[in-house]
């Protein structure tokens, strides 16, 4: 029977035999450490680095990184103010698209996509928690909706609502430079479709991010529509990107088993 | 076989140490014989492995108590492509390595 650690770390591999082979691997490692005059603890330290390499640089753990992320999102959603519940649900939207569109696309890459689900998360982890203070503690919007804070809310302009709110920014700047990066990476290995929808992901995140942010406070009937519908058909402009993607990506790998057949 | 695009010091010191053995060698004597631990080299086998530079197999020894032992070898094609980029980067700066490699192989 496997250690435990060597048993948790196995699971970052599918089910089967890459698994089963890992463990045998690992298992004849400790065997066998003596001969070598290797210490079991760093065979130990060995095989869980293995796992996390290779779950790093297949889906496994950047869709684990997504399914939390979405749940996250799922239930700040839920969590957010009454006034707002259209807005909380949009901005949910939008979460659980940045979401999905990680997993797909880290169905396609190796290590650079689960990096750029982390930086997703990081970003709207950190966004959330600022506008979730606004919402839950700070009562802002609240204040807003109620008047006693009307002349700051009309006053106010994107970002200069809090000193919370300004750390958002600098996170939007690094957020889009650091899919723009991974974009343009992908596209210098030649993996244009890849480097493509990175780069076209960081102006939609952007431009939905800040259609949610005119929703705050606002008086203005027709700034609450884009603010409560403009996420729902960016999002809906970013699902059909991504299925035209997946339906290329099956053309393509069908193609290429084609050609390997031949 | 794929073209190896990061290529590092301890992916050089692997690839030079496989090249050089016309057996296969066990993983755990190989982190030995390049004195890298185990966490650094599995990693690259397996990069190697996916890109098709390097194979592996089972110990058939039945004589054996404990576990079967997976041991590694160069595939045909990449033996003089991992000999000559050993050979190139040899007296190059570690910083240096991985962008000679790209330029040699993309």
């Amino acid at each position: 029977m496997p250690k435990l650690t060597i048993r948790l770390a196995a699971r970052l591999y599918p089910k089967g035999q890459e698994r089963a082979e890992f463990i045998e691997s690992t298992e004849s490692d400790f065997h066998y450490a003596s001969e070598v005059g290797v210490s079991p603890r760093e065979i130990e330290r060995g095989a869980i680095r293995q796992a996390l390499v290779y779950g790093w640089r297949h889906p496994r753990i950047g869709a684990l990184v997504a399914t939390v992320g979405l749940l996250f999102s799922a239930w700040l959603g839920l969590m957010s103010n009454y006034d707002f519940k259209i807005f909380g649900f949009s901005s949910a939207l939008w979460l659980m698209q940045s979401w999905v569109i990680a997993v797909v696309v880290s169905r396609y890459s190796r290590g650079a996509l689960s990096k750029l689900a982390l930086v997703s998360w990081a970003f709207v982890a950190i966004a959330y928690f600022v506008h979730f203070k606004e919402w839950r503690f700070g009562g802002i919007a609240e204040a807003c909706v109620d008047g006693r804070l009307n002349s700051y809310c009309q006053e106010t302009t994107w970002g200069t609502r809090t000193d919370l709110s300004q750390i958002v920014f600098p996170l939007l700047i690094a957020a889009g430079a650091a899919y723009l990066w991974l974009g343009l990476r992908m596209i210098q290995k030649r993996a244009l479709l890849r480097g493509a929808l990175a780069i076209a992901f960081m102006p939609l995140q952007v431009i939905t991010y800040f259609m949610m942010h005119m929703g705050f406070g606002t008086t203005s009937r027709d700034t609450a529509l884009i603010a409560n519908f403009g996420p729902i058909i960016l999002s809906a402009a970013t699902w059909m990107i991504l299925i035209a993607s997946a339906i290329w990506q099956v053309r393509n790998s069908k193609g290429e088993a084609t050609q390997a057949q031949r | 076989m794929k073209p190896l695009i990061r290529v590092t010091k301890p992916t050089l010191a692997i690839l030079g140490a496989i090249a050089d053995h016309e057996q296969p060698i066990w993983g755990l004597a190989l982190a030995k014989q390049v004195g890298l631990a185990t966490g650094t080299v599995y990693p690259i086998l397996d990069r190697l492995n996916d890109l098709g530079w390097v194979s592996f197999s089972w110990d058939t020894d039945e004589s054996a108590k404990g576990p079967r032992r997976k041991f590694y070898s160069m595939t045909t094609e990449a033996r003089e492509a991992a000999l000559a980029l050993v050979k190139a980067n040899e007296n190059v700066p570690t910083r240096k390595v991985a962008k000679i490699g790209v330029q040699q192989h993309a």
